[in-house]
């Protein structure tokens, strides 16, 4: 089996041409090195992948996005001989896809997909994310539903959040975005919502 | 659960089935330690890390081995360049051994961080050149090899499945398009086992890492750099 090339806008990726692209230039950049593994994940090892930075950040909203959803679920993990038909359908569902020459762009889908379903508990959906996480190795399995307490929250952070805050009702947009990357810069992410910013520890 | 994976030599899709049950050996090439890895190396890991988990998801034992090429990766597309470990130490004046301890750290964590699980066996080259010594004597004992120009070549006319793998076509490949035309070579195809006379001076690298004694088997020509020096105490561990 071989692996295809990843291609930057100037052809097939080398040292020779242009910027060097290490890992390290993406961190710089803010990403996660499994923001890297989600966009390799999104192709088929097969084909040749276009590098783009538009390309990185879908990576990465979408994987936050999962990692959002999966810390929303609760830490209870449903047993294995106590699951759904609808759930083994899903994992099912991924095998075949995984199993079929390394289809992790569909088998991602299946995951979203399930993810999404109403129709199964949280325990169940849990079990499922574990079970998917074997093969994809985003660090899934790890996410806990301990990201968002007040308690955990240091109190640096919620000065910054104030002086963020401060600094919007005042309309100094400039203030409030050196706020908000200081907050990141510590660790956390933070979203403005309806009711107010929520923070979001960094993964 | 059966799994099924692209052959390259079928050019198919195939279900996989192991030579011993249940068990899979996996080699895959690794990195060539004289300078960091770009993203395009690491999608390559990545993708065999997938396959390995897979395989393991799938109810496989899997052992996975990895090399290290800490020598004899030229900076050539063919048989020209230098050694580019050789290479890498003139430039920083370091040692060779001290850019391969630096840029194999500096790979594995990057590695790591992508999430990858670690090769059950890494095996630098430094570490096995007695057994490629061997495996260039067992091609030889076949009539494979031939000298010349005191440097041991392949000869692809002895082996008629040459370049199937990679679908080559021979008589189209146009040689000397890209690389210098070596005219030791019976068949401009032929590739080099083993240096002992490269104008790049990748012997002089051999001796430091091998000692005289392992360039004496194929030296046909008494080489100029030769001087009955012992290669001074390797760091290596």
């Amino acid at each position: 089996m071989h692996g295809e090339f990843l291609l930057s806008d100037k052809g097939k990726m080398s040292k020779s041409s242009g910027e060097f692209l290490t890992l390290s230039v993406l961190t710089g950049k803010g990403y996660s090195p499994l923001d890297y593994r989600y966009f390799c994940l999104g192709a088929t090892y097969r084909t040749q992948l276009q590098f783009s930075y538009p390309g990185m950040d879908a990576a990465r909203t979408s994987r936050l996005g999962l990692v959002e959803r999966i810390s929303a679920l609760g830490d209870q993990v449903a047993e294995e001989n106590a699951l759904s038909e609808k759930t083994r359908s899903y994992m099912d569902q991924f095998d075949s896809f995984v199993c079929n020459d390394l289809a992790t762009a569909r088998a991602l889908s299946v995951l979203w997909t399930m993810l999404k379903d109403d129709g199964i508990s949280n325990a169940e959906k849990r079990y499922a994310v574990n079970y998917m996480d074997q093969v994809l190795g985003l660090g899934l399995d790890k996410v806990s539903s301990a990201s968002g307490s007040a308690e955990d929250i240091p109190e640096d952070v919620k000065k910054l959040v104030e002086l963020r805050s401060q600094a919007k009702k005042n309309k100094d947009w400039t203030s409030a975005d050196m706020y908000r990357k200081q907050i990141e810069d510590m660790g956390y992410l933070l979203k403005d919502t309806p009711t107010g910013p929520s923070l979001q520890k960094k993964v | 659960m059966k799994v099924y994976l692209y052959n390259t030599m079928s050019r198919t899709v195939e279900e996989f089935k192991p030579i011993t049950d249940k068990f899979v050996g996996m080699y895959c090439c690794g990195p060539t330690v004289y300078n960091y890895a770009h993203i395009g190396n690491l999608r390559t890991y990545i993708f065999e890390d997938t396959l390995k988990r897979t395989l393991r998801h799938a109810g496989y034992k899997v052992k996975h081995v990895m090399n290290i090429t800490d020598v004899g990766h030229l900076t050539g597309d063919g048989d020209d360049g230098e050694d580019k470990m050789e290479k890498s130490a003139r430039e920083t004046g370091k040692s060779v051994w001290d850019i391969a301890k630096f840029y194999t750290d500096a790979f594995f964590k990057d590695y790591d961080s992508l999430n990858n699980i670690r090769p059950d066996v890494v095996c630098p080259a430094t570490k096995h050149i007695d057994q490629m010594i061997k495996l260039i004597q067992r091609l030889e004992a076949g009539g494979h090899t031939y000298i010349a120009g005191g440097n041991v070549y392949f000869s692809i006319d002895t082996f008629p499945e040459y370049g199937r793998l990679a679908k080559l076509n021979l008589d189209e490949l146009k040689s000397g398009a890209r690389i210098d035309i070596d005219s030791n070579k019976k068949n401009p195809k032929d590739f080099v086992l083993w240096f002992t006379n490269s104008k790049f001076r990748i012997s002089r690298l051999a001796y430091r890492v091998l000692g005289n004694e392992h360039v004496l088997p194929w030296r046909a020509v008494r080489h100029p750099l030769r001087r009955n020096r012992r290669h001074s105490g390797s760091p290596h561990q």
